[in-house]
């Protein structure tokens, strides 16, 4: 395969290969740290690159651009570790894959404040995806569709109970609920305390029942207690003590 | 207009009551059950308002017996003065 790669980046990087030390499961365990970072440098522009081109358009990514650049380095070392110049494949074509990967992942880590799985979010995205492509509603997505994506039924209620929960929303409950606002979603929630002032005046309604009730006749406390479906042989059998 | 009967949605009706009543030993008809019973809560709302310290005067008493609403908080009051229950609202517990 013919590549604009030169034939000095394509020496290089069989050298570094020669140089590493793999673990069982295909990590490098060693290598040639110098050799490696004169690889990194001499493709650094192409962390630009990618990002220039896949993350310059969101306000957010321009927030975080220079975290993105280090993402994108990373990856670009991972790119470096993993790339076999035998296969005659380009190395940027490669690494390119390898430094959206790990800036993808970085932007999922920072995105919620609760912690989702990684594998959880790339599968909510495909399906809120696959619902945009479609015109339809998350809701609407069916097992069919699932088959499409090569999901599982257990996947799919995982990651609509993650959306259920809301946690890609999380705010602060003393955060205010807009820019104009001073109100904060402190002071909308409904509250299942009863407030002193309430629990007092409800003391006091009560001890003022007990004391009318207990003014009233035998025959009118049967009566009334009767007509809310209670038995009163109980207040019958303890007057009769009396 | 001159209402003799309201009517709860949970409880029992006055020719029940009055049938209870008879088989604890009060005889009387439904009508005599109905006489009984708004009566009570005519004394009942009394004695209340008195111990809350705004007392009620006899025209207030006799319209708030007649209105069904009264009739449907009374049903929450009334079966705790019968108990020992000492908290009005149940969200307290």
């Amino acid at each position: 395969m013919k590549t604009n790669q030169s034939e000095e980046d394509i020496e290089l990087f069989k050298r570094y290969q020669e140089t590493k030390i793999l673990d069982e499961n295909g990590k490098v365990l060693r290598a040639d740290v110098k050799l490696r970072n004169d690889l990194a440098e001499r493709n650094a522009k192409l962390v630009t690159f990618v990002i220039n081109k896949f993350y310059s358009k969101k306000q957010r990514h321009k927030e975080l651009r220079n975290d993105l650049l280090q993402e994108g380095h990373l990856g670009l070392f991972d790119a470096i570790d993993g790339f076999k110049p035998e296969l005659g494949f380009k190395f940027s074509t490669y690494a390119t894959w390898w430094i959206r990967q790990s800036v993808n992942s970085y932007l999922l880590d920072e995105e919620p404040m609760l912690h989702i799985p990684s594998h959880i979010r790339t599968a909510r995205n495909k399906l809120f995806n696959l619902a945009k492509e479609r015109s339809i509603a998350f809701k609407d997505i069916g097992k069919d569709m699932l088959e499409e994506l090569n999901m599982t039924e257990k996947m799919f209620a995982s990651v609509t109970a993650a959306v259920k929960t809301k946690s890609w929303n999380v705010q602060s409950i003393d955060e205010p609920l807009s820019s104009s606002m001073d109100r904060t979603l402190r002071d909308v929630i409904p509250s299942n305390d009863v407030e002193l002032s309430t629990s007092v005046d409800n003391k006091r309604i009560l001890i003022a029942a007990k004391e009318a009730f207990a003014k009233l006749s035998l025959r009118e406390k049967c009566v009334l207690l009767e007509r809310y479906g209670i038995d009163c042989s109980q207040i019958l059998k303890k007057e009769g003590e009396k | 207009m001159n209402q003799k009967y309201i009517t709860i949605e949970e409880g029992e009706d006055y020719r029940t009551i009055a049938a209870k009543m008879t088989t604890l030993g009060y005889k009387m008809n439904h009508a005599t059950a109905r006489n009984i019973l708004l009566s009570g809560m005519y004394k009942f709302m009394q004695h209340m308002s008195e111990s809350l310290g705004k007392p009620l005067s006899e025209e207030e008493c006799t319209t708030l017996v007649m209105r069904q609403d009264i009739h449907e908080v009374l049903g929450d009051i009334l079966p705790l003065c019968a108990t020992e229950e000492t908290t009005l609202c149940p969200v307290e517990k």
